[in-house]
Protein backbone atom coordinates (compact mmCIF):
# COMPACT_ATOMS: atom_id res chain seq x y z
CA UNK A 1 0.00 0.00 0.00
CA UNK A 2 1.18 3.49 -0.81
CA UNK A 3 -0.09 6.75 0.66
CA UNK A 4 0.77 10.11 -0.93
CA UNK A 5 -0.45 13.71 -0.98
CA UNK A 6 -2.24 14.92 -4.12
CA UNK A 7 -1.73 18.16 -6.04
CA UNK A 8 -5.18 19.45 -5.06
CA UNK A 9 -4.37 19.28 -1.34
CA UNK A 10 -5.85 15.88 -0.61
CA UNK A 11 -4.39 12.43 -0.19
CA UNK A 12 -4.49 9.16 -2.11
CA UNK A 13 -4.22 5.65 -0.77
CA UNK A 14 -3.13 3.07 -3.34
CA UNK A 15 -4.15 -0.45 -2.44
CA UNK A 16 -2.20 -3.13 -4.28
CA UNK A 17 -3.41 -6.43 -2.90
CA UNK A 18 -6.32 -8.22 -1.29
CA UNK A 19 -4.61 -7.77 2.08
CA UNK A 20 -4.54 -3.98 1.56
CA UNK A 21 -8.28 -3.92 0.92
CA UNK A 22 -8.85 -6.15 3.89
CA UNK A 23 -7.11 -3.81 6.31
CA UNK A 24 -8.94 -0.81 4.84
CA UNK A 25 -12.24 -2.65 5.26
CA UNK A 26 -11.48 -3.22 8.93
CA UNK A 27 -11.76 0.52 9.57
CA UNK A 28 -15.57 0.86 9.59
CA UNK A 29 -15.87 -2.27 11.70
CA UNK A 30 -13.30 -1.23 14.28
CA UNK A 31 -15.23 1.96 14.99
CA UNK A 32 -18.30 1.69 17.21
CA UNK A 33 -19.97 5.10 16.84
CA UNK A 34 -22.79 4.52 19.30
CA UNK A 35 -20.51 3.29 22.07
CA UNK A 36 -17.99 6.08 21.57
CA UNK A 37 -20.70 8.74 21.73
CA UNK A 38 -21.98 7.15 24.94
CA UNK A 39 -18.52 7.09 26.53
CA UNK A 40 -17.89 10.74 25.67
CA UNK A 41 -21.32 11.78 26.99
CA UNK A 42 -20.76 9.80 30.19
CA UNK A 43 -17.51 11.70 30.76
CA UNK A 44 -19.33 15.02 30.85
CA UNK A 45 -20.08 14.70 34.56
CA UNK A 46 -22.75 17.33 34.19
CA UNK A 47 -26.45 16.62 34.50
CA UNK A 48 -26.23 13.60 32.24
CA UNK A 49 -30.00 13.38 31.76
CA UNK A 50 -30.05 16.57 29.71
CA UNK A 51 -26.79 15.66 28.01
CA UNK A 52 -28.14 12.29 26.95
CA UNK A 53 -31.33 13.86 25.66
CA UNK A 54 -29.83 16.74 23.69
CA UNK A 55 -26.17 16.06 22.91
CA UNK A 56 -25.82 12.28 22.71
CA UNK A 57 -28.14 11.83 19.67
CA UNK A 58 -26.17 14.49 17.75
CA UNK A 59 -22.88 12.81 18.60
CA UNK A 60 -24.23 9.42 17.55
CA UNK A 61 -25.54 10.80 14.25
CA UNK A 62 -22.33 12.64 13.48
CA UNK A 63 -20.08 9.66 14.27
CA UNK A 64 -22.32 7.24 12.34
CA UNK A 65 -22.26 9.52 9.29
CA UNK A 66 -18.45 9.59 9.36
CA UNK A 67 -18.31 5.81 9.33
CA UNK A 68 -20.95 5.49 6.60
CA UNK A 69 -19.04 7.95 4.40
CA UNK A 70 -15.74 6.09 4.79
CA UNK A 71 -17.40 2.70 4.33
CA UNK A 72 -18.94 3.74 1.01
CA UNK A 73 -15.70 5.38 -0.19
CA UNK A 74 -13.74 2.18 0.49
CA UNK A 75 -16.35 -0.06 -1.13
CA UNK A 76 -16.60 2.19 -4.20
CA UNK A 77 -12.81 2.22 -4.64
CA UNK A 78 -12.64 -1.55 -4.12
CA UNK A 79 -15.36 -2.12 -6.72
CA UNK A 80 -13.44 0.00 -9.23
CA UNK A 81 -10.10 -1.72 -8.52
CA UNK A 82 -8.53 -3.80 -11.27
CA UNK A 83 -6.93 -7.04 -10.11
CA UNK A 84 -6.85 -5.73 -6.52
CA UNK A 85 -5.06 -2.49 -7.55
CA UNK A 86 -7.02 0.67 -6.96
CA UNK A 87 -6.85 4.16 -5.50
CA UNK A 88 -8.81 5.70 -2.70
CA UNK A 89 -8.89 9.51 -2.83
CA UNK A 90 -9.33 11.61 0.30
CA UNK A 91 -10.36 15.07 -0.86
CA UNK A 92 -9.38 18.04 1.28
CA UNK A 93 -13.00 18.81 2.17
CA UNK A 94 -13.49 15.22 3.36
CA UNK A 95 -10.29 15.05 5.41
CA UNK A 96 -11.98 15.77 8.75
CA UNK A 97 -14.56 13.05 8.11
CA UNK A 98 -11.76 10.59 7.40
CA UNK A 99 -9.78 11.76 10.42
CA UNK A 100 -12.86 11.35 12.62
CA UNK A 101 -13.53 7.83 11.36
CA UNK A 102 -9.92 6.81 11.93
CA UNK A 103 -10.01 8.37 15.39
CA UNK A 104 -13.21 6.51 16.26
CA UNK A 105 -11.57 3.24 15.30
CA UNK A 106 -8.47 3.98 17.40
CA UNK A 107 -10.47 5.16 20.42
CA UNK A 108 -12.61 2.03 20.27
CA UNK A 109 -9.64 -0.33 19.85
CA UNK A 110 -7.93 1.39 22.79
CA UNK A 111 -11.06 1.07 24.96
CA UNK A 112 -11.49 -2.60 24.04
CA UNK A 113 -7.88 -3.78 24.22
CA UNK A 114 -5.93 -1.24 26.34
CA UNK A 115 -3.23 -1.25 23.70
CA UNK A 116 0.43 -0.63 24.58
CA UNK A 117 2.26 2.39 23.21
CA UNK A 118 5.20 0.51 21.68
CA UNK A 119 5.69 -2.79 19.78
CA UNK A 120 8.22 -3.90 22.42
CA UNK A 121 5.29 -4.74 24.69
CA UNK A 122 3.73 -7.10 22.13
CA UNK A 123 5.55 -10.24 23.26
CA UNK A 124 3.10 -12.85 24.49
CA UNK A 125 0.13 -10.80 23.44
CA UNK A 126 -2.84 -12.76 22.09
CA UNK A 127 -3.32 -12.53 18.29
CA UNK A 128 -6.55 -10.54 18.43
CA UNK A 129 -5.01 -7.84 20.59
CA UNK A 130 -1.81 -7.81 18.49
CA UNK A 131 -3.90 -7.37 15.34
CA UNK A 132 -5.76 -4.49 17.00
CA UNK A 133 -2.41 -2.88 17.89
CA UNK A 134 -1.13 -3.00 14.30
CA UNK A 135 -4.40 -1.70 12.86
CA UNK A 136 -4.36 1.15 15.37
CA UNK A 137 -0.79 1.98 14.34
CA UNK A 138 -1.80 1.92 10.66
CA UNK A 139 -4.75 4.25 11.29
CA UNK A 140 -2.46 6.52 13.28
CA UNK A 141 -0.05 6.84 10.34
CA UNK A 142 -2.87 7.96 8.05
CA UNK A 143 -4.09 10.40 10.71
CA UNK A 144 -0.61 11.87 11.06
CA UNK A 145 -0.38 12.43 7.31
CA UNK A 146 -3.84 13.98 7.28
CA UNK A 147 -3.03 16.43 10.05
CA UNK A 148 0.40 17.32 8.66
CA UNK A 149 -0.55 17.58 4.98
CA UNK A 150 -4.27 17.99 4.54
CA UNK A 151 -6.17 19.48 7.49
CA UNK B 1 -65.63 19.99 56.39
CA UNK B 2 -63.82 21.60 53.50
CA UNK B 3 -60.02 21.56 53.33
CA UNK B 4 -57.98 24.31 51.84
CA UNK B 5 -54.66 23.94 50.11
CA UNK B 6 -52.20 26.76 50.36
CA UNK B 7 -49.54 27.03 47.73
CA UNK B 8 -46.42 28.96 48.57
CA UNK B 9 -43.95 30.01 45.91
CA UNK B 10 -40.43 31.05 46.78
CA UNK B 11 -38.00 32.68 44.43
CA UNK B 12 -34.28 32.57 44.77
CA UNK B 13 -31.97 34.70 42.69
CA UNK B 14 -28.23 34.24 42.63
CA UNK B 15 -25.40 35.17 40.32
CA UNK B 16 -24.55 32.59 37.68
CA UNK B 17 -21.19 31.11 38.51
CA UNK B 18 -18.73 30.52 35.69
CA UNK B 19 -18.26 26.95 34.51
CA UNK B 20 -15.01 25.32 33.51
CA UNK B 21 -14.53 23.17 30.45
CA UNK B 22 -11.95 20.50 31.18
CA UNK B 23 -10.20 18.47 28.47
CA UNK B 24 -8.79 15.15 29.71
CA UNK B 25 -5.75 13.29 28.44
CA UNK B 26 -6.16 10.06 26.52
CA UNK B 27 -3.64 7.78 24.82
CA UNK B 28 -5.19 8.13 21.35
CA UNK B 29 -5.76 11.74 20.33
CA UNK B 30 -2.66 13.15 18.64
CA UNK B 31 -1.08 16.23 20.20
CA UNK B 32 -1.23 18.23 16.96
CA UNK B 33 -4.89 17.32 16.58
CA UNK B 34 -5.76 18.53 20.10
CA UNK B 35 -4.02 21.83 19.32
CA UNK B 36 -5.89 22.04 16.00
CA UNK B 37 -9.25 21.43 17.72
CA UNK B 38 -8.64 24.05 20.41
CA UNK B 39 -7.80 26.61 17.71
CA UNK B 40 -10.85 25.60 15.68
CA UNK B 41 -13.38 25.72 18.55
CA UNK B 42 -12.09 28.68 20.59
CA UNK B 43 -10.13 30.56 17.89
CA UNK B 44 -7.10 30.55 20.17
CA UNK B 45 -3.75 31.48 18.67
CA UNK B 46 -1.32 28.64 18.14
CA UNK B 47 0.76 29.47 21.23
CA UNK B 48 -2.16 29.33 23.66
CA UNK B 49 -3.68 26.24 22.05
CA UNK B 50 -0.31 24.48 22.18
CA UNK B 51 0.22 25.44 25.85
CA UNK B 52 -3.20 24.10 26.84
CA UNK B 53 -2.59 20.90 24.86
CA UNK B 54 0.72 20.41 26.68
CA UNK B 55 -1.07 20.88 30.00
CA UNK B 56 -3.54 18.16 28.99
CA UNK B 57 -0.62 15.93 28.08
CA UNK B 58 1.49 16.51 31.20
CA UNK B 59 -1.10 17.22 33.92
CA UNK B 60 -3.69 14.85 32.36
CA UNK B 61 -6.28 17.63 32.31
CA UNK B 62 -6.57 21.29 31.47
CA UNK B 63 -9.24 23.93 31.98
CA UNK B 64 -9.48 25.21 28.42
CA UNK B 65 -12.29 27.72 28.86
CA UNK B 66 -14.32 29.33 31.66
CA UNK B 67 -17.59 31.19 31.32
CA UNK B 68 -21.35 31.08 31.40
CA UNK B 69 -23.03 27.69 31.48
CA UNK B 70 -24.88 27.80 28.17
CA UNK B 71 -21.75 28.65 26.22
CA UNK B 72 -19.76 26.09 28.18
CA UNK B 73 -22.26 23.40 27.21
CA UNK B 74 -22.08 24.42 23.58
CA UNK B 75 -18.28 24.38 23.51
CA UNK B 76 -18.14 21.07 25.41
CA UNK B 77 -20.49 19.44 22.93
CA UNK B 78 -18.31 20.71 20.07
CA UNK B 79 -15.17 19.28 21.70
CA UNK B 80 -16.92 15.94 22.14
CA UNK B 81 -17.90 16.11 18.48
CA UNK B 82 -14.16 16.24 17.77
CA UNK B 83 -13.83 13.18 20.05
CA UNK B 84 -11.94 14.84 22.89
CA UNK B 85 -12.81 13.59 26.38
CA UNK B 86 -14.39 16.67 27.92
CA UNK B 87 -16.17 17.48 31.17
CA UNK B 88 -17.91 20.48 32.67
CA UNK B 89 -17.34 21.54 36.24
CA UNK B 90 -18.32 24.32 38.56
CA UNK B 91 -15.30 25.99 40.12
CA UNK B 92 -15.04 25.08 43.81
Amino acid sequence: MKIAPTLNGGMRIDAESAADWQILRYLPYDARPQELAQRLADATEEDTTDWREYVLPDLQDSFTQQIAFVYHAIEKAAAEAKEQEGALFVEKEDALTWYGALNQARLTLQAMHQLPQTPSELQGMEPERRGAFYRSQFYCIIQTLLIERVL
Amino acid sequence: MATETLTETRESVSLDVPWNIVVHDDPVNLMDYVTWVLRKVFHYDHGLAHRLMMEVHTAKRSVVWTGEREKAELYASQLQGFQLTTSLEKPA
